[in-house]
């Protein structure tokens, strides 16, 4: 099916406690779908939490992160009943990674990198299991790179492979989408030329706009095709993706709302159709997607202000 | 339109005298076109990043643009300035081809510059192009001309010459050539303007921290170009952000223009670089017997009720007072995991608070570290301001394990103290509790050497 038409739907859910979510992540555990939730424990503290994505019941707590200096950036991925989960523990100079394996075990991820600085670390995303590579942006002198950890990940000395370059620019964010015949990976520029205000989060972390580009690889990570812009050079704040089969969904966060995007990938090449954008009232911050099947994908934000609902919907494509 | 008319009465050395240079007079056109100047692409620059937004665009002057949003240019000393220029033509020629020669002149400091060409023009013509390099190099220093104008002539048929309007570009003169780093705007700015004169890298490097050391403070911080932001160091304390706050573009990039010690210390770095500089580089330093650096200025009281050698209370015994400003900011965050530091050619230069050139760490220690701490962190407020402490606070100290051959005495004189003063320390009382007298250690036994009685470095380089 080649969609024609993409719609993008989001309503306030309420959520105990949602006024306390920092950022979220939709995932799926045991088939059930649920929320994510990194929730501000008071004191520099911060826990990771599962609430089912109806709502309803008091969130549960999965994990305790630890980070005294500064707010974590964190990536999660279930797997049947199990998860594994990344966060930043940055300090006053470098920001390493923890590592929480499947089977509970907490570890440094990159131990060998002493000196390392990484940042927005991710999940590989599409048809990976519990022991998912892991994407995050790593300082190199004064470049910044998307780097790939899928070795060792539960013994604390991960090595990581530098991803290709999707050309000029400063990379601010980046992941990965594995499928059959490769990856897809999306990353985000910051955006050149006149530059709208940055927007801040929940956590009090501040995303500067950026233009999203894509760029297909083999299986060894080779670039395959041109590089693409999944919706143009709008602007976007923050963004994430997920895959079914070959069919990829795109969520981003923009100055008026949000943008959806969806792309059919073959073996040599990828083909972006995308919405305008959608209008919201309020602010949306730490976008999240999920794709169930071909034509559907769960979405979810949080509003940013001080009211902070949880919005929640959906990406549907329609064959006209 | 000159129709065999008189020559100007006016004209430049050695051609206005001359009659019309071609055609038959009184029934016949002379030479009729004038030019002004309308573009300058330079070439042979390097190219100026507009503070992470992207090159300034190309032609860097144009006519009719505001002259604020003319393009900054930047070579490195020496240098001669190229350029294409476009002539815009204001009255067309009247002959098939007329001949215009043009120049244009500009003295930058000592450097007088000039740049000469010509082109013909056929009376369909509204334009011209040529390519022009500068007779002369820039001057051999450092430099920013910010108010200098190329004064441009033209000399149709070599009548004479005549205005042919003027340009200003911002040109900054670097030491060298930018070498792996984009060349920021603000960074060319700042180090420009400060280190003007120079024309060694070590003069340069002296002089060019010099607005580093002014800039502390609320308010006083060094201003980012591209929209006048103020850079600042920890501007929101603890709050401080931890995303995007590590490098020299992440400062250059954020809305708020705030960053970690990471983020001034390749500042600094990346500033050495576009002048050609490779020998300047981040390093960082982290406590040795601790998890955590307490910088000044904080008031240890009494000897401290707790558990030697992390003996005293954050925020009830180990006090938080009016500390060492940073880059823009009173009381940035005092306690850190560790600190990003800048040597070159032996000197240490520390950005985030406008300290250096300093001789060795052991030097920057003093100067800046109160104390150490474990990682029972606690959040306070100061001058209305979350900051984070911990519940064990240490005047600092190492813990240092004997080798084979130590005695007391030997360790007390490696660390210019006495073995008496080394023992009675209430950071000993475990070693006393746990030896009989005349106390003796044995190779792999611990003690603490405490900083305030002896030379000790608590900080190590990694």
């Amino acid at each position: 099916m080649i969609p024609n038409m993409i719609e993008l739907e989001l309503k306030p859910v309420n959520f105990p406690l949602a006024g306390s979510f920092q950022s979220i992540r939709v995932a799926a555990s045991d088939g059930n779908i649920m929320i994510a939730a990194l929730i501000d424990a008071g004191g520099g503290k911060q826990t990771v939490n599962a609430i089912p994505i109806e709502g309803g019941t008091q969130p549960r707590l999965l994990m305790e992160l630890d980070s005294p200096f500064g707010k974590s950036s964190w990536g999660i991925i279930f797997y049947q009943s199990e998860f594994a989960l990344v966060w930043t523990k940055p300090g006053s100079v470098t920001s390493p990674l923890g590592y929480r394996a499947p089977d509970g075990k907490t570890s440094i991820l990159e131990g060998r990198y002493p000196a390392g600085i990484f940042q927005s670390p991710r999940f590989v995303r599409g048809k990976v299991d519990k022991n998912a590579g892991i994407t995050a942006l790593v300082d190199e002198g004064n470049y910044r790179l998307l780097a790939l950890f899928s070795r060792a990940l539960a013994d604390g000395d991960a090595d990581y492979v530098s991803l290709p370059s999707v050309g000029a620019g400063i990379l601010s964010d980046g992941l990965l989408v594995r499928n059959d015949t490769g990856y897809v990976m999306i990353v985000k520029l910051l955006a050149t030329g006149t530059r709208g205000p940055d927007r801040m989060d929940r956590r009090g972390e501040s995303f500067t706009p950026g233009v999203l580009r894509s760029m297909q690889l083999n299986k060894k990570l080779e670039p395959i095709g041109d590089v693409l812009a999944p919706i143009g050079d709008t602007h976007v704040f923050e963004f994430d993706v997920d895959q079914y089969e070959e069919r990829i969904f795109l969520l981003g966060t923009t100055d008026k709302g949000s943008i959806a995007a969806t792309a059919t990938v073959t073996e040599f090449a990828q083909y972006w159709i995308s919405t305008l954008e959608i209008k919201t009232p309020q602010k949306l911050v730490s976008p999240s997607v999920m794709a169930i099947d071909k034509s559907t994908a769960q979405i979810a934000a949080i509003e940013s202000d001080q009211a902070s609902q949880v919005m929640i919907g959906r990406i549907l494509l329609q064959d006209m | 339109m000159l129709l065999g008319s008189s020559p100007p009465s006016s004209p430049a050395s050695g051609a206005g005298a001359s009659a019309p240079a071609s055609g038959p007079s009184i029934t016949s056109c002379t030479c009729c076109a004038e030019v002004t100047i309308s573009e300058l692409a330079f070439t042979g620059n390097n190219v100026v990043e507009n503070d992470t937004t992207g090159d300034f665009r190309s032609p860097e002057w144009q006519e009719g643009r505001a002259q604020s949003d003319q393009s900054p240019v930047s070579y490195a000393r020496n240098r001669r300035i190229s350029f294409s220029a476009k002539f815009r033509v204001t009255t067309a020629a009247c002959l098939a081809s007329e001949s215009i020669a043009i120049r244009g002149r500009a003295s930058f400091g000592s450097a007088a510059l000039e740049w000469s060409g010509s082109f013909n023009l056929a009376p369909a013509d509204t334009q011209a192009t040529v390519s022009l390099t500068s007779d002369n190099s820039l001057v051999d220093e450092v430099g920013i001309f910010e108010s200098t104008d190329i004064s441009w002539e033209m000399n149709p048929c070599n009548m004479g010459w005549r205005s042919a309007g003027t340009t200003r570009n911002v040109v900054y003169v670097t030491l060298g050539d930018p070498s792996d780093s984009p060349n920021y705007w603000t960074l060319l700015d700042i180090s420009c303007r400060a280190a003007a004169g120079t024309n060694d890298e070590e003069s340069f490097v002296l002089a060019s921290f010099a607005p580093f050391r002014s800039a502390i403070g609320d308010g006083n911080g060094l201003r980012r170009k591209r929209d006048d932001v103020e850079l600042t160091y920890y501007k929101f304390a603890a709050n401080t952000a931890t995303s995007g706050v590590f490098s020299c573009s992440d400062l250059l990039s954020r809305a708020d223009g705030t960053g970690r010690c990471g983020a001034w210390a390749t500042f600094l770095v990346s500033m050495h670089q576009i002048h050609g500089i490779t020998t300047s580089s981040g390093f960082a330093v982290f406590p040795i017997s601790a998890s955590g650096i307490i910088v000044k200025n904080c008031t240890f009281e009494g000897a401290g009720s707790k558990t030697p050698p992390f003996t005293h209370v954050g925020n009830i015994e180990c006090i938080k007072t009016n500390g060492i400003p940073g880059q823009g900011k009173n009381n940035p965050q005092f306690l850190f995991d560790g600190h990003a530091l800048v040597e070159y050619r032996n000197k240490i230069y520390d950005p985030s608070y406008g300290v250096g050139p300093i001789s060795d760490l052991r030097t920057w220690e003093s100067v800046g570290i109160e104390g150490t701490c474990m990682d029972d962190f606690q959040w306070i407020v100061f001058d209305g301001e979350d900051h984070i402490i911990s519940e064990e606070c240490s005047q600092g100290f190492i813990e240092y394990t004997a080798a084979a051959g130590d005695t007391l005495s030997s360790i007390a004189t490696n660390f210019g103290t006495s073995a008496a003063a080394l023992i009675d320390h209430r950071y000993n009382a475990d070693f006393r509790r746990t030896h009989r007298m005349p106390y003796t250690i044995s190779a792999g036994e611990k003690i603490i050497i405490p900083r305030d009685i002896s030379n000790v470095a608590i900080l190590e380089r990694r």
